[in-house]
């Protein structure tokens, strides 16, 4: 595993370009466009204000920089440096900006979600869409990027519109069965529409993409509910993590739940690994860690164990936003894992087995974790805390790196590159790149990890 | 004192027993004071004799006295102390023989006396230490009642404390409840209230965001706007196309499109996943088939008839299933058919399987009969024999081996001889092969024969191990049966031991019932009441009746001794038994001197304590 030298960065702005080609970072208010595998400059943008948010367009020849502050949109060309593009929302404000797409068309939310204005790159026409939902999740589109569904809030109750993102004509407009709608998700193949309800209500309804429900599920009553969607790439699944602590599994074809996968604070399946992460001594900390280190025996020892307890979190009962709930969750692009945080077990991340539908691996780690993110290519995930270390697990084992350099690098998040050989680190003021070993060698870096599970 | 005095007397005339009688009678119904007095004051008057008879004669008065002792004597039946006299106006003379007689006569029934006094006193005591322990169980069988009754008081306030606070929790909960449905209905209303506010708030929001819609964008303002260099073509290189119905019913088109496309994929994923069902399905039936037809034939030679038909469509199903195209079709008679022959031959299977398993349990059953063990014995043996015959032969063979390698040897120290033998040789060469190659035979089948042997045995060994196990369980279950009936039985037995006590009791009033008429002259067996007096005496109310019915039992012994009962085994069954009755009833009431449900207790207590009398 190797790393590169460390850059700049701010507001934790560092993104790959969908072709894999580019790296581009925002410092202060420059965008820095990087070739990925020399890492060297090869544009250098400078938009008028501190840079809030960057994407790349889908075909990876536009970037936009987003700066709410003063409710502007610069966009960028890679191939046509001189190219440049403002879009100024005025007085209206702006607090959210995305691509369609086609990488030819703009979002951009308005203030106060007034509505969304629709900027073509194409031609001069500008398209408004009245009542988006203020909420979580309100637009989404499908894989494919044919379509974009859109929450709306017309006369005090939900609706969805599907636009067709070629020409912005609305396909469909239909109000949802929900209190106060949180959020929807496309299922990966683009014919199901997830919708679920504020976090008061448990409610998760499934649309088709001509606007019939397909389903409505509901867990329980009376108690905080859902936190968490993710769909499975297969669009076999769908999972909910609620309030609870719960994760529910929904099969695609009687939406009925398959199986719930509780978070408990103690593993008591014998079957269950659990990689504890121990403190080693500083000295020893340069360079690389395998973490279930033999001194430490953390691995081992849980395994003979029947018992294996997890740090858990009190939550504060008399605050909004309680920290409790499965508040992330991913599954492996192989379907084959769902990986879990449950907020009231911070330190921890779950991996479940969806084969069998049991729980795998429990990760515990010193500091809670911050994210985590499967690799694109295969079933690997990387786990950050807001330290200095990055950590790895793989069906054959676990790992943690520290990340090299001067000073701490504390890492706050991680992007993956699409081929699943490099990573970017991003800490508060820095990010640096993380290449991982081709095949024959990562086979080996795993293989001394694993010896222990 | 009379009485003691014919008490000892067994010789005495009827006249004595008369008297006796009498006496006996007219002291029958003192009082125990009077009784306690005429055997205290005996010793005193018997010390006191020598002075008052020293005081009683002097010499004036020899004559009155010996009158007047006459007279005594002659009230008690003592001859006269005078000689008969001759004529009626002569004065009697002294009789000196007769006097001596009485004298001695009277100092032998005073040492009587003080004999039966001293054997009354002893018994008095014993009676008396008797009653002590009576008393003191008495005093604590009334303690033990006492306690029993505060007991009994004490669990009575605590249930009724029970109740108390069950109650108090009762009215809790209900109050809880009323609380909790407040509530509900508070958060009931409270929701719609908060639901009610946020729309109207919502409205008004909605009101607000249109009106600052309307400043935002009716200002025309200039800022809000894009600036281009040049625009650039679309992504698929087409230029966009205008909005019209026609675009609108193409991406209507579209989407069912990519709906149907997905459900299509959908399907097509059912029909593989379905087809590899009935894949196994089939295997599962081939191979089901396969399993029973060679089992068929056996049962169907042993006569079976049931089974037999149904094998027999198990084959007509077989010969359906070699049509395979029937399989592809997946309409609604094909798989009734799949799933209806699936299910015969599964049955049959299991019936198969069951009939398996009682033959086994059947072979284990007969397993544990003699017959198989004796044959285990015949196998060891004829194993033996069969080694040691291996053995045998293996011998021969060797001593053939070195017989034909001497020979051999010989051969080559003379050629010539060799040459002769040669011929002679090769035959016995040809012979020895021959035998050899028997011999070999006869191992390997020895050997075969030995290894189905000890298999035969190992399996035996095996079911045997398993019918001890079977018969283990079996044995603990019977155990476990018999456990709890016994627990039952004993628990019946307590029951009944504790009926029984109830019945002793009531054998006791019943025992102490001619105790009470003997004053009757109904006489009963006189030990059996002074032993039945022990126990009965927890039941008597008070000392003083007790000590009458200790008199009573004293003179009857008395009596008992006195007539040899001609009357005793011919009392009138049917007057007594009224008349007990009626005593139980009147009885019942005053023994039991106090509440019904304290008897009980303390009768158990009294009889755990009279088990533990010495």
């Amino acid at each position: 595993m190797n790393f590169s030298e460390v850059f700049k960065l701010s507001s934790l702005l560092c993104k790959f370009s969908p072709d894999g080609k580019y790296l581009a970072s925002c410092v202060q208010y420059r965008l820095v466009i990087r070739d990925v595998n020399t890492l060297q400059i090869l544009q250098l943008y400078t938009c008028l204000d501190q840079i809030q948010h960057i994407e790349w367009s889908a075909d990876s020849l536009f970037i936009l920089c987003a700066m709410y502050k003063r409710g502007l949109v610069q966009v960028w060309s890679l191939e046509q440096p001189e190219w440049h593009c403002r879009i100024d929302e005025g007085s209206a404000g702006l607090v959210a900006s995305c691509w369609s797409p086609d990488g030819r068309h703009i979002l951009n939310t308005t203030e106060f979600h007034l509505r969304i204005t629709v900027w073509s790159l194409c031609t001069k026409s500008v398209s408004y869409i009245k009542y988006p939902k203020a909420c979580q999740q309100g637009i989404a589109f499908t894989r494919d990027g044919r379509y974009m569904a859109l929450a709306e809030r017309r006369d005090c109750k939900d609706h969805v519109s599907i636009f067709v993102c070629s020409d912005w004509q609305l396909l469909r407009h239909f109000d949802t069965e929900t209190q106060d709608l949180a959020g929807i998700e496309w299922a990966p193949n683009g014919c199901v529409l997830a919708v679920w309800d504020t976090c008061l209500e448990y409610k998760v309804l499934l649309y088709s993409l001509d606007g019939r429900l397909l389903s409505a599920y509901c867990a329980y009553e009376w108690s905080l509910g859902v936190k968490s969607v993710a769909w499975s790439p297969s669009s076999q699944f769908l999972a909910v993590g609620s309030y609870d602590g719960k994760v529910r599994i929904l099969n695609h074809v009687t939406w009925k739940m398959i199986t719930e996968f509780g978070h408990p604070a103690t593993v008591n399946n014998p079957k269950t690994v659990v990689y504890k992460e121990a403190e080693k001594n500083p000295q020893l900390a340069l360079g690389r860690l395998a973490f279930p280190a033999p001194r430490a025996a953390a691995s081992p020892a849980s395994n003979t164990e029947s018992k294996f307890s997890l740090q858990t979190l009190k939550p504060i009962a008399d605050r909004a936003n309680p920290k409790i709930g499965v508040g992330a969750l991913a599954f492996s692009p192989d379907n084959y894992f769902l990986a879990t945080r449950s907020d009231s077990v911070p330190n921890a991340v779950w991996i479940w087995d969806i084969q069998k539908l049991r729980l795998f691996v429990v990760l515990e780690q010193l500091s809670p974790v911050r994210s985590f993110q499967w690799d694109p290519q295969q079933p690997r995930l990387a786990i950050c805390t807001g330290g200095s270390k990055v950590y790895l697990w793989s069906p054959a084992g676990c790992l943690s790196v520290q990340v090299p350099g001067e000073g701490d690098f504390q890492v706050l998040s991680l992007c993956w590159h699409f081929s699943g050989d490099s990573m970017a680190l991003l800490s508060k003021d820095h990010f640096c790149l993380c290449f991982l070993e081709t095949e024959e060698r990562v086979g080996t870096a795993f293989g001394r990890p694993g010896d222990h599970t | 004192m009379g009485e003691w005095m014919t008490v000892t007397d067994p010789d005495l005339s009827s006249e004595s027993k008369n008297i006796c009688q009498y006496t006996s009678e007219t002291k029958m119904s003192p009082s125990s004071l009077y009784s306690q007095q005429v055997l205290c004051s005996s010793i005193p008057l018997s010390k006191n004799v020598h002075s008052f008879f020293s005081a009683f004669c002097t010499e004036e008065n020899i004559e009155q006295s010996i009158s007047y002792l006459d007279q005594e004597l002659t009230t008690f039946g003592f001859p006269s102390l005078y000689e008969e006299s001759k004529g009626k106006d002569t004065k009697r003379e002294l009789n000196i023989v007769a006097v001596l007689n009485c004298m001695n006569e009277l100092l032998v029934l005073q040492r009587k006396n003080l004999l039966a006094q001293e054997n009354v006193e002893t018994q008095n005591l014993k009676l008396g230490s008797d009653m002590d322990h009576l008393q003191n169980c008495y005093a604590k069988l009334k303690e033990q009642l006492e306690t029993s009754r505060r007991e009994m008081i004490g669990l009575q306030e605590r249930d009724r404390q029970l109740q108390c606070k069950n109650r108090n929790l009762h009215q809790l909960l209900k109050n809880e409840k009323d609380e909790v449905q407040k509530l509900q209905n508070i958060i009931a209303s409270r929701a719609t209230q908060y639901n009610h506010d946020m729309k109207r708030k919502e409205r008004e929001y909605n009101k607000l965001k249109e009106r600052l819609h309307q400043l935002v964008m009716n200002k025309k303002d200039k800022k809000i706007a894009m600036e281009v260099l040049n625009y650039v073509g679309r992504a698929d290189g087409k230029r966009g196309s205008w909005r019209t119905g026609k675009t609108e019913a193409r991406n209507e088109d579209e989407m069912y499109k990519i709906l149907l496309n997905d459900y299509e994929y959908r399907q097509k994923q059912i029909l593989m996943e379905n087809a590899e069902l009935k894949k196994v399905l089939q295997q599962m039936k081939k191979e089901m088939i396969s399993l029973l037809s060679p089992q068929k034939q056996k049962p169907r030679e042993r006569a079976d008839d049931s089974t037999g038909t149904v094998l027999s469509d198990a084959e007509e199903d077989a010969g359906e299933l070699s049509r395979e195209s029937l399989w592809d079709l997946s309409c609604e008679t094909v798989r009734e058919q799949l799933t209806n022959s699936i299910r015969k031959q599964w049955r049959i299977l299991k019936s198969h399987v069951e009939k398996l398993d009682n033959q086994v349990s059947k072979v284990h059953l007969e397993g544990f009969n003699d017959e198989d063990v004796i044959s285990r014995q015949d196998h060891e043996q004829e194993t033996e024999k069969l080694e040691l015959e291996i053995q045998q032969c293996k011998e021969m063979i060797k001593t053939q081996q070195q017989l034909l390698q001497q020979q051999l040897a010989t051969a080559c120290d003379d050629d010539t001889t060799s040459l002769l033998r040669d011929c002679y040789l090769l035959e016995e060469k040809e012979r020895l092969k021959e035998e050899w190659s028997l011999f070999k035979e006869q191992k390997k089948n020895f050997e075969k024969e030995r290894r189905s042997f000890t298999d035969a045995a190992i399996r035996l060994g095996l079911e045997r191990k398993a019918f001890e196990e079977e018969r283990a369980s079996w044995l603990k279950q019977q155990f476990l049966n018999m456990t709890t009936f016994d627990h039952q039985n004993s628990e019946n037995m307590k029951l009944f031991s504790a009926f029984s006590g109830s019945s002793d009791r009531d054998s006791l009033t019943v025992h102490s019932r001619p105790r009470q008429k003997k004053p009757h002259g109904v006489s009963n067996g006189s030990p059996v009441c002074t032993s039945k007096l022990t126990k009965s005496l927890p039941a008597s109310p008070s000392t003083s009746d007790f000590c009458q019915t200790r008199s009573c039992a004293s003179e009857h012994s008395s009596i008992n001794v006195l007539n040899i009962t001609p009357e005793e085994p011919k009392p009138n069954p049917v007057g007594r038994e009224g008349t007990n009755q009626k005593w139980s009833m009147a009885s019942r009431p005053g023994s039991q001197e106090g509440c019904y449900s304290g008897c009980s207790s303390t009768y158990r207590n009294s009889h755990v304590e009279k088990d533990d009398l010495p």
